[in-house]
């Protein structure tokens, strides 16, 4: 496995930091946060027809530029690094995958394109109020009406479930677990935005009462299809961890280089710069850990689900230290609501506990080695 | 799963490394062989590994890079994989570490023709075994501040001084170091040398006794030893440029032109095997979830560095070109350290028991692996150095005084 990027990969990089610097400023992203809808369409739009963002993993003919798991994973580091408030990670990676693993032709040629071109925004509703990451527990239930289904259960968090217009639910039929199509504004559906503690990342709690809903690929055999989804998402969350924990080195050491105390700057006491070199290494072995698993998706499947579980546990671990570590080295500064380094630390924490924190993605790594 | 593509040579002298090695694996050691080569203490020993190290050079996989006319292979990226192979086939490792770490490389970019010609060869072959003289009693992590005295007389030069922690000096030949040959300029008042030291007038190799009750490291006192101007390594006053390329060796931070081998990362297969056979109340370690998790901490860190290095190589994934390979050093030796403190843990009471105790778990290795480890976290500069030459060096944060 060669874990160098080409050409066009460095460009792509190149391209979507300047695209961002533009469009997801520290000011933008306060704008957005402190919206209900935690996004700003325009851009959103761009993102689709002036680089292709959305459609990144989409084959071409459904609209998108058919890349895969490593420009992804560089899409988003950046995004990581920006902070971006968009549904990306829930509409063009989660969804965007589960629709392409579930293998329903009709469902892709109805879904895709519009997530290609930004139109449709769809959350994938996978998680219930027992906090449980397995997928054997999910517990909605599914029942046959017709040619159609009728869901009843309870969703959260669903990440940008109140924006999106579709949701992928995962729910169990007496064949076994299975994947449903359901329009957001069916009958039945309620759905309530979740305060998060992350604003850049809205969360929602969605209840089904014996909702219509549209079976998407094979009754039975979604927990095979979720399990390659969610090592792609995992994989995806990881990159933007990776962008996370950089920034939060980049801000500290900038910081320990302006910031005076005792007539010289604090990154000359040793205290403050150790604390930076073990960031450095933090922020290192994220990024090893988390380009390994874009590349394990690529060139070696088999790795895969090793890659995945390492990469959550390091990268989620190393940007909350990192993220920890920048405010307490901005000091003062650091705990106040007009310094970036809180944003991160929410965005950091959060992160770490979406899809089954460190602990539990070690343990599913000690059953994948045989321990 | 290397970065390189392997060149169709390349790919040959594996393959025949990797048939040589089974076909001439060592015999079963004669006496118990410690964990590093830095712990050896006795003839027995001692002879063994030599042996060892000599058969591996006269089949090509030691030194396979270095120039032939110094006795080495000539070849090119031969020795990475010589070292993978060794690693693998689990022999024994190289004893004359010092001179293939760090007296060789040094020797290669600071030393003379005539240095490399002498130097060089019985090196590799471990015919002559080195050691390094750069710690002194006040001289620890500031290492500038050296008073080992070398005074001109003619055409040699007469050296007094005391250095310590003197890994292998009780067997060596030859030693690198440091000497300070002005007293008006801390940095540039020092000179790089290498001394005589088996057997050589005015030198006294005394055993230092460490904290596992192994000896193995040394205490060497200089009484006018005169050493030869042509046993100089670069010019006068430039020792502390000439040390900072046997530190960037030692450190890991550049590949060690001799070779190595035999000293991979123990493999986290170790401990998981461990807490198999360990018991927790009736029950295997490695079904406790704590346990469990520490081993996978650990298996990530592992895989991680492993990473590490492999990017390491690839020069587009560095900003900063000594990015990633100057935390290797503190990585590694903080992983060692935590591995051997988890398997001490693992065993539990039973590591209570001393070393080479018959009734403690794999013999005793962990509480030695344990407390050997802080020799790794301490030497060729401590956490803390390591620390502050990231933060300085690659984040550009100001000095510290």
């Amino acid at each position: 496995m060669n874990l160098a990027f080409t050409d066009e990969q460095e460009q792509l990089r190149e391209l979507v930091r300047r695209f961002l610097e533009e469009c997801s400023s520290e000011q933008s992203v306060r704008e957005q946060m402190s919206e209900e809808t935690g996004f700003d369409p325009t851009i959103w739009k761009r993102m689709a027809s002036e680089l292709g963002l959305l459609g990144l993993i989409i084959p071409e003919e459904y609209g998108g530029v058919d890349l895969g798991a490593v420009e992804l994973a560089i899409v988003m580091e950046e995004m990581g690094r920006s902070l971006l408030c968009a549904p990306y990670f829930s509409t063009a990676v989660m969804a965007a995958t589960t629709l392409l693993e579930a293998g329903d032709e009709e469902a892709k040629k109805l879904l895709l394109p519009g997530i290609a071109s930004g139109e449709r925004i769809i959350a994938v509703a996978i998680e219930e109020e027992n906090g449980d990451h397995d997928l054997a527990n999910i517990s909605t239930s599914a029942t046959a009406d017709g040619g159609r289904f009728l869901l009843t259960g309870v969703k959260t968090p669903v990440i940008d479930g109140n924006t999106a217009d579709t949701l992928l639910v995962a729910a169990r039929t007496a064949v076994g677990l299975s994947l449903f199509i359901v329009d957001a504004d069916a009958q039945g559906l309620s759905r309530k935005a979740l305060p998060p503690l992350d604003l850049t990342r809205k969360l929602s709690h969605i209840e089904l009462e014996q909702v219509s809903a549209t079976l998407l690929g094979q009754e039975g055999e979604a927990e095979e299809v979720l399990t390659r989804v969610l090592n792609m998402a995992l994989t995806a969350l990881a990159a933007e961890q990776t962008g996370g924990a950089q920034v939060c080195l980049e801000l500290a050491v900038q910081y320990a280089k302006d910031r005076l105390q005792f007539g010289r700057p604090i990154g000359s006491f040793q205290s403050i710069k150790h604390k930076c070199a073990d960031m450095l290494v933090a922020a290192e072995s994220a990024r090893s850990a988390a380009y390994y698993a874009a590349f394990s998706a690529v060139e070696d499947e088999a790795e895969v689900p090793v890659a995945v579980a390492m990469a959550k546990s390091k990268c989620s671990e190393a940007f909350t230290h990192n993220a920890a570590e920048n405010v307490q080295i901005h000091g003062g500064i650091g705990f106040t609501w007009e310094d970036p380094s809180h944003l991160y630390l929410k965005r950091a924490k959060s992160s770490a506990l979406l899809l089954g924190d460190a602990a539990y993605h070690r343990q599913k790594l000690a059953l994948a080695i045989g321990l | 799963m290397d970065s390189v593509k392997l060149s169709q040579e390349q790919l040959e002298f594996q393959e025949y490394a990797r048939r040589w090695l089974d076909e001439n694996r060592p015999p079963p050691a004669p006496v118990r062989i410690p964990i590093t080569a830095l712990e050896v203490m006795t003839e027995p020993q001692r002879d063994y590994l030599r042996d060892w190290q000599s058969k591996c050079y006269h089949a090509g996989l030691v030194g396979a890079d270095i120039d032939k006319k110094y006795g080495g292979g000539g070849h090119t990226g031969f020795q990475r994989l010589a070292d993978t192979e060794m690693s693998r086939a689990g022999t024994p490792y190289m004893l004359n570490i010092i001179g293939l770490r760090m007296a060789i490389p040094t020797i290669l970019v600071h030393g003379t023709e005539e240095q490399k010609l002498k130097f060089v060869a019985p090196a590799l072959s471990a015919d002559e075994i080195w050691c390094q003289g750069f710690s002194e009693p006040g001289a620890g992590s500031d290492l500038a501040n050296q008073q080992t005295f070398a005074e001109p007389r003619g055409d040699e030069w007469v050296l007094n001084g005391h250095k310590v922690w003197t890994s292998l000096g009780h067997f060596a030949k030859w030693m690198i170091l440091i000497t300070r040959t002005s007293r008006d300029h801390k940095y540039d008042g020092l000179t790089y040398f290498i001394s005589p030291i088996e057997d050589y007038p005015g030198v006294s190799v005394r055993p230092l006794i460490k904290m596992t009750g192994e000896t193995g490291f040394n205490e060497i006192l200089f009484q006018d030893v005169v050493v030869p101007d042509n046993y100089r390594l670069d010019d006068v006053g430039k020792g502390w440029t000439v040390a900072m390329t046997t530190l960037t060796y030692e450190r890991g931070a550049a590949e060690g032109a001799g070779g190595g081998g035999g000293d991979e990362i123990p493999p986290i297969d170790q401990l998981i095997e461990l807490a198999r056979k360990s018991d927790r109340g009736g029950r295997p370690a490695s079904e406790d979830s704590l346990i469990r998790d520490r081993i996978i901490q650990q298996a990530i860190t592992d895989k991680a560095m492993r990473q590490n290095r492999r990017r390491a190589r690839v020069s587009a994934l560095c900003d900063h070109p000594m990015r990633i390979p100057l935390q290797g050093k503190l990585r590694d030796s903080e992983f060692m350290q935590t591995n051997a403190r988890l398997g001490v843990d693992i065993a539990g009471a039973s590591s209570t028991l001393y070393k080479l105790d018959p009734n403690a778990p794999d013999a005793g290795h962990w509480p030695l692996a344990y407390m050997n480890s802080y020799g790794q976290t301490i030497a060729a500069g401590t956490s803390e150095i390591q620390r502050n030459i990231l933060g300085e060096r690659v984040l550009g944060l100001a000095k510290s005084k």
